[in-house]
């Protein structure tokens, strides 16, 4: 057995389990627990108690409306789902090695899979023009601080004797960004009226934290999705802006594909046309551009100016990349062909 | 036959042996102590309060381990039976009063929590100082021996006098439920954890079981010791105000005259001495303990007026 420090360390977690480890692993984000009893995947968290229950509620949840394509959580022996110890919050599961799997890709089985958690999770809100308002006048007003914000680093940029590469590229694409935060404003306000014309709006249960590493195969090769610990109610365009911004940076991404996926998801829950507004606001705007700016202005010794430049560049030409998907997303379907085995002659 | 057949459904384990008959198994997890409950309340006390206990995971009670279908017990008709994690051997006191004072606040939080709901299931002592005195009188006629006792009467009524005003003064102020038999020894340790092994008795209403765990504690590691707990204590489960004044009112009941004159009545002469000698030491030490107590709560002030 194994006495390293992390054993002892880990003891009073993993006493709560009844399990006394051979060997502890690191394995990105979570801790690899192999024991006599089996292998487990130990995840240390941040979540306080209100969290932690709310977390564990989801996951139950999910379970009883019958969706079973999640990395279950394993309870200590008294009965709890994690295990507070110090300022941390942790949570026991399977570890899944991961097999063969199954015909679909990554991103297919996420967008299959969260379709499915949106579909069973769909719920038509009472309209509150009240909510509705806040929503959008809380996005509008935060868009619009990080638009000033921006603008503010191109003045200084623009006012210094000698540009550093970064502060040359950003100033050249500045107009463009400017002109992508207001093509999203002006989306986000075409939901905003389209709500308070049709008087609707719907949640679902979004996993809040969508990404390719968040999707594991069991031994026999099915998807299961895990890390609901950012799950929350909220639009279902939430979970969908998020996964498409990701996936934007594919090597195989084109506008075709972002499509296909969007049809895979739209198999469960086909969006209503405010929604596709709504997504198109949120995934054109600007942010990850907005947000390389403030990771040179604030950590500025992490990467070299070569790094800051290209990072940039990558993130733009991202933004290309969901300017195609956007104009496919509000494309109308074409008209169903007509069936020219139509019997007409009772017309 | 039938407990160890219950228990290896009932919670699913492989292997299940006895250790040391009705009380200890040994199985694949582990060794693990048994307790049988015949009173359901009592046992639903006895669950809420330790499940409270151990939200934390750095001193902890010892929780009913789950069964298979995530019960705290099992149904065993006339009686019900619960399976509980053993640690053998104590948990460390002096240094280590972070950790107690979680365990304390926390047990007392728990108490104060549950006290409406689990009102029923208490037992509460009364102390009757006109009895103490009756007792005093009759018994100092026959035994030479009781004069520390007897010297010790106008203080101790002094004290229950200022006690019962206290408490006339927070009688609005609900006062915490607390396992009644609370010892240090009863802290064991595991991982790191100070997991305490709790009783099957009837909670106690009021401060007095914390009372005597005070007392242990200034015994065995003394004021500066007992100071740094109480500020311990206080970091989960505030002393400083209505609950403060309360143990201080426990503190101040003379509880170790009672005590005594149980003991007295109902012993023979030899006895009669050591009784005595223990009574004057407990006598000293309570008074070492109001001392540290009422010491405490005057620092805390002063540091609020600061």
């Amino acid at each position: 057995m194994s006495h390293s420090n992390e054993t002892v360390n880990y003891g009073p977690i993993l006493f709560q389990y009844d399990l006394y480890p051979e060997k502890i692993e690191e394995v990105g984000k979570v801790k690899k627990v192999i024991s006599r009893r089996g292998t487990f995947a130990l995840k240390e968290t941040s979540l306080n108690e209100e969290e932690a229950s709310w977390f564990t509620h989801v996951i139950h949840r999910l379970s009883e409306i019958g969706y079973h394509q999640i990395v279950p959580l394993y309870p200590t022996k008294y009965g709890d789902y994690t295990v507070q110890y110090g300022n941390r919050t942790y949570y026991l599961m399977p570890w899944f090695a991961g097999g063969d799997r199954f015909g679909l890709t990554r991103e297919e089985a996420i967008i299959e899979e969260i379709g499915k958690i949106h579909f069973l999770t769909l719920k038509e809100q009472d309209f509150s023009p009240e909510v509705v308002d806040h929503s959008f006048q809380y996005l509008m007003q935060r868009w619009e601080s990080r638009q000033l914000e921006m603008e503010r680093f191109a003045e200084e940029s623009e006012r210094m004797p000698y540009m550093s590469p970064f502060e040359l590229t950003y100033l050249s694409h500045f107009h463009h960004m400017m002109r992508m935060a207001e093509d999203a404003k002006r989306r986000l306000k075409d939901w905003y009226d389209a709500c308070h014309s049709e008087k609707r709006y719907r949640s679902v249960l979004c996993h809040g934290k969508l990404s390719r590493n968040h999707l594991l195969y069991s031994h026999h090769g099915e998807p299961h999705l895990l890390n609901f610990e950012k799950a929350v109610l909220d639009t279902p365009v939430r979970d969908l802006a998020v996964f498409f911004r990701k996936a934007v940076h594919l090597s195989n991404w084109t506008k075709e594909e972002g499509g296909r996926l969007l049809s895979l998801y739209q198999r469960h829950i086909p969006l209503l046309d405010e929604e596709k507004s709504l997504l198109v606001s949120y995934i054109s705007y600007p942010e990850p551009l907005f947000h390389s700016v403030d990771l040179y202005r604030h950590q500025r010794e992490r990467y070299s100016q070569i790094e800051f430049v290209h990072r940039l560049e990558k993130r733009i030409s991202a933004m290309r990349h969901i300017r195609d998907f956007c104009d496919l997303i509000l494309t109308p379907p074409p008209p169903q062909p007509l069936d020219t085995n139509i019997n007409t002659d009772h017309i | 036959m039938t407990i160890l057949f219950e228990i290896k459904k009932n919670y699913e384990l492989q292997k299940v042996t006895w250790k040391e008959k009705d009380i200890l198994v040994n199985t694949d997890c582990g060794v693990k102590q048994i307790r049988i409950w015949k009173d359901r309340a009592l046992l639903d006390w006895h669950v809420r309060w330790r499940d409270e206990v151990g939200k934390n995971s750095l001193a902890v009670a010892d929780r009913m381990i789950r069964t298979s279908e995530g019960k705290p017990w099992v149904d065993m008709g006339s009686e019900y039976l619960t399976l509980h994690d053993y640690v053998e051997g104590t948990h460390e006191r002096s240094g280590h009063e972070k950790r107690w004072g979680l365990l304390i606040g926390n047990m007392l939080q728990a108490g104060l929590e549950l006290q409406e709901e689990f009102s029923s299931v208490t037992k509460e002592d009364h102390y009757s100082f006109d009895a103490c005195l009756a007792a005093i009188h009759k018994l100092s006629k026959e035994y030479n021996e009781l004069v520390s006792v007897k010297n010790s009467l106008p203080e101790a009524n002094k004290r229950l006098n200022l006690a019962m005003e206290l408490k006339k003064a927070s009688s609005h102020v609900p006062l915490p439920l607390f396992d009644s038999d609370t010892h240090m020894n009863n802290g064991g340790q595991i991982f790191n954890i100070l997991f305490y092994r709790g009783s099957d008795d009837y909670p106690e209403h009021g401060y007095q079981p914390l009372r005597r765990l005070l007392t242990e504690w200034l015994k065995e590691c003394g004021p500066y010791s007992l100071r740094k707990l109480l500020t311990c204590i206080n970091e989960h489960f505030s002393l400083e105000r209505e609950q403060g004044y309360l143990l201080l009112a426990e503190i101040l009941t003379p509880w170790e005259l009672q005590d005594c004159v149980v003991q007295l009545k109902n012993e023979e002469l030899a006895h009669i001495v050591s009784y005595v000698k223990s009574f004057e030491q407990d006598w000293d030490f309570n008074r070492i303990l109001l001392h540290c107590f009422t010491d405490w709560m005057d620092d805390k002030r002063k540091r609020v007026a600061l």
